[in-house]
């Protein structure tokens, strides 16, 4: 197991690398001068040529590509060029948001998916299976920032419940959590369904309960956890297209996360956030999906891995 | 037997967790929304549609942020309401030598930062020097161009001496660019001077307690503010970038104040008790602006023509439901020296018979706005497309996001362009829109006048108000005539307050002046 984890980190610097470099490339081909942007429309040219020279961007592109990797190494990012803070301030503070934003609405989606997923199961094949899995697919179908603004306009403007914009308690998690919950909830949900009516016609189900396991005993402790491979898949997944930062739940919410600031990094030309960011990203994409393949080692003990 | 208890204790564990987690986040949960105001302290909740971005006069490009520099700085003089009249701030009295290009300004004295150093005569000189420094990069460098040299005399005498004698000096030193820093606070950062923001040091009203884009930035009332203090004690303010969530805000009482309300929700807006509308006249207008150097653009009559054939009544009371007004003037609302003129009607007869006889019936037009800039501006640029259609021009219409769009604004194939421009000052808003000096520069359609011109350059130096007054008349009138651009609307401030906001009033640059609001009943 050791190994394999060494295996599986080490792999990182790769993806890392060539991240960096179709992340800068792409980057720089979007059109738009970040030193235009940044000057406002009453700058005259000279000024912005000398914008242009302090951040570096007269220089050829192989030069400040380089410049940025000799950086990045010792874990220097540069500057906003929209905010000024170190580039490491502003991913940190965003990756943090979005984190807790992510893994509360991965753990109620889950909650949600795997309950409603086990439901349908259970009582595959009659009406309650088909409104649970209508339920899931209006989740999956229903667009989050029409959900968010419907959740805000509900409970926020009307009823005065919830806080409708920031993170500013852990009440203001709720609304976004659903917002961006309700897609993950359900896909989970169908790949729950589909594991468990796959799972609960296996020979060892039947034998539990012949020897008078009861129901639930038989679905949590037995089933649930062959049942749940697919849905860890996904699970690992969806968390990780969240922990991307959910940019369109994060902007309705004014949630101060990473989407977040990619989006308005992208605006901006914001190039030192922008490529900080996709680094950021696919690194914790890459260690979700490892997370998720431990995850099948703990519930799948036929799975061993050296 | 291992894999059921690993299975397990994951499981217990988590809910173990979020159990805990829940329970001792409980007393945080939620940040006080306000329902009932405190007799204690004074805090205002105010929202805007961006991000508050570096707090520096040097560096500061959004209306937004210049209000929090407003707030938190001093000017030598500054703009005040209602109609943009400049009055002393930390200068509480100038003169103006015989050669009519020697200022001398006298300061407050015994002002001083909020950390501790006096607000003299050095700062002044090294804030405005900081600004005009080549080397800053700071996009108010030009606002100084007409400044020979500025020295401090004595601890409160600054003496300014520009090139030639220039009447608007005072309209520079009043803009975001003449806001004074503290020297002690910013020589730290001279290698980068960007990064004075950072910790950003005023001797206003307010000062900033802490500053976190994406989140909020927070003033506190200065306690050693020269002026009449505040009765605010906090501004807590916020970048919440959807109208509707904004809209939201302010129903619910997270906001007690909120810019940029949604328009096309304001009239039910009205109806909402314990929420007040302010529609106020901004000093943006929104033009289309032709290159005037393109064929067949430079011909008087084809421009004359594409304003003939824009229902401009229309686009203000459909498009922006009544909040704005037809622009009747090449100056932007507010603006000293200002005078209303006559509009081009909505004569598509009359535009189809000027294009003819500029031999111009059918040819095509290259329209482009941004979108998201300004309120309604994509939609405002399709209307005008349609219209121009109507008329027998051809025209391609196409949307930019802003980035490219700047530098499309110094494209070579530019034709005409959807812009917003509101620049207080009269000789700043007539030399760089329609002077030749500006071409290239601001004067992006490439107007050129010699008479105007001529004009410009006479009121530039003309300290007499009687005398400008004229001159500036005679030039907007030809201008209009002229027809640089489409001229089509001023646009309207939007806010949207709860009841117990009271004294807020904003200028015509959309500076809001928070400092003399106060919270009650």
């Amino acid at each position: 197991m050791g190994r394999y984890l060494a295996r599986r980190l080490l792999a990182i610097v790769p993806v890392l690398f060539v991240l960096s470099l179709v992340s800068f490339t792409l980057i720089k081909l979007i059109p738009g001068d970040p030193a235009a942007v940044l000057a406002g429309i009453n700058a005259s040219p000279v000024d912005i040529g000398v914008m242009r020279h302090q951040m570096g961007l007269d220089r050829p592109l192989h030069v400040q590509y380089l410049r940025f990797v000799e950086r990045a190494v010792a874990g220097d990012f540069g500057r906003s060029v929209r905010t000024t803070r170190p580039v490491r301030v502003e991913i940190a503070q965003g990756f943090s948001n979005t984190f807790q934003l992510a893994t509360v609405s991965i753990v109620l989606a889950t909650l949600v998916g795997l309950s409603l997923g086990c439901f349908a199961a259970l009582r595959r094949y009659t009406i309650y299976d088909t409104l649970a899995m209508m339920t899931a697919t209006l989740g999956v179908s229903a667009p989050v920032f029409w959900v968010g603004l419907m959740l805000i306009v509900l409970f926020s403007a009307d009823l005065r419940l919830l806080p409708a914009a920031g993170n500013v308690g852990w009440a203001s998690f709720i609304l976004p959590a659903v917002a961006l919950g309700l897609n993950s909830s359900g896909i989970i949900a169908r790949m729950t369904r589909a594991g468990m009516v796959d799972t609960l016609s296996e020979d060892y189900v039947r034998t539990a309960r012949s020897k008078g396991v009861t129901e639930t005993a038989v679905v949590i402790r037995h089933a649930l956890k062959n049942a749940m491979i697919p849905a860890i898949t996904v699970l690992g997944l969806q968390y990780g297209y969240l922990l991307a930062g959910a940019a369109i739940t994060e902007t309705v919410f004014a949630w101060p996360g990473l989407g977040r600031l990619m989006v308005d990094s992208i605006g901006y030309r914001d190039y030192p956030v922008m490529q900080a960011g996709v680094l950021v990203v696919g690194v914790g994409f890459t260690l979700i999906n490892l997370l998720a393949d431990l995850g099948y080692a703990v519930v799948d003990p036929r799975i061993r891995y050296g | 037997m291992s894999s059921r208890s690993n299975f397990d204790a994951v499981l217990k564990t988590v809910v173990a967790v979020s159990l805990v987690v829940a329970v001792l986040g409980f007393p945080g949960a939620w940040v006080q929304t306000g329902t009932a105001f405190s007799a204690q302290r004074q805090v205002l909740r105010y929202v805007e549609g961006t991000d508050v971005t570096p707090i520096d006069p040097a560096y500061c490009v959004d209306t937004p942020t210049s209000s929090i520099i407003h707030l938190v700085y001093d000017n030598l003089v500054m703009f005040r309401a209602p109609d943009m009249q400049v009055v002393p701030d930390l200068a509480t009295s100038w003169k103006i030598g015989a050669d009519r290009k020697t200022w001398t300004f006298t300061l407050r004295s015994g002002v001083r930062f909020t950390d501790g150093t006096p607000a003299n005569a050095d700062a002044v000189v090294y804030s405005i020097e900081r600004v005009a420094n080549p080397k800053n990069a700071s996009p108010y460098r030009t606002l100084f161009d007409e400044v020979a040299s500025v020295k401090s005399l004595n601890d409160t005498t600054v003496q300014i001496i520009t090139k030639d004698p220039y009447p608007s000096l005072l309209d520079a030193l009043g803009q975001v660019g003449g806001g004074i820093v503290s020297p002690t606070a910013a020589k730290p950062y001279e290698a980068d001077p960007r990064r004075f923001g950072e910790h950003p040091v005023g001797s206003g009203p307010f000062e900033v307690r802490s500053w976190v884009p994406g989140q909020q930035t927070v003033l506190v009332r200065n306690p050693d503010y020269w002026g009449k203090p505040p009765a605010l004690d906090e501004i807590d303010w916020r970048g919440v970038p959807d109208a509707s969530v904004r809209e939201a805000m302010v129903k619910s009482g997270e906001a007690d104040i909120i810019a940029k309300a949604p328009i096309q929700d304001l009239n039910a807006l009205r109806k909402v008790p314990g929420i007040k509308v302010l529609a106020e006249s901004s000093m943006y207008m929104v033009n289309i602006e032709l290159n005037n150097q393109a064929k067949p653009l430079d011909d008087v009559r084809v421009r004359r023509a594409l304003n003939y054939a824009i229902n401009k009544e229309a686009i203000v009371k459909d498009l922006l439901f009544g909040y704005g007004r037809v622009n009747d003037s090449p100056l932007p609302f507010g603006v000293q020296f200002r005078v209303a003129l006559t509009p081009y009607p909505y004569d598509p007869a009359k535009a189809k018979a000027l294009l003819a006889e500029a031999g111009a019936s059918k040819f095509t037009l290259n329209l482009w706005a941004p979108h998201g800039r300004y309120m309604q501006d994509s939609q405002i640029g399709e209307a005008v497309a349609n219209y121009l259609q109507a008329v027998g021009i051809t025209v391609k219409y196409r949307v930019w996001e802003w980035a490219p769009y700047m530098q499309a604004l110094n494209a070579p194939d530019r034709m005409a362009l959807l812009l917003g421009r509101a620049t207080p000052g009269t000789d700043f808003t007539m030399t760089r829109q329609y002077s030749k000096t500006a071409w290239n520069l601001y004067n992006i359609g490439l107007f050129y006048d010699p008479q105007v011109e001529k004009l410009i350059a006479e009121a530039r130096i003309e300290f007499d108000e009687g005398t400008r007054a004229k001159l500036y008349a005679e030039a907007q009138r030809r201008v209009w005539e002229d027809a640089p651009y489409i001229f089509l609307d001023n646009q309207d401030q939007l806010y949207a307050l709860r009841d117990t906001v009271h004294g807020f009033q904003t200028l015509p640059d959309e500076f809001v002046y928070l400092e003399g609001v106060h919270i009650g009943q």
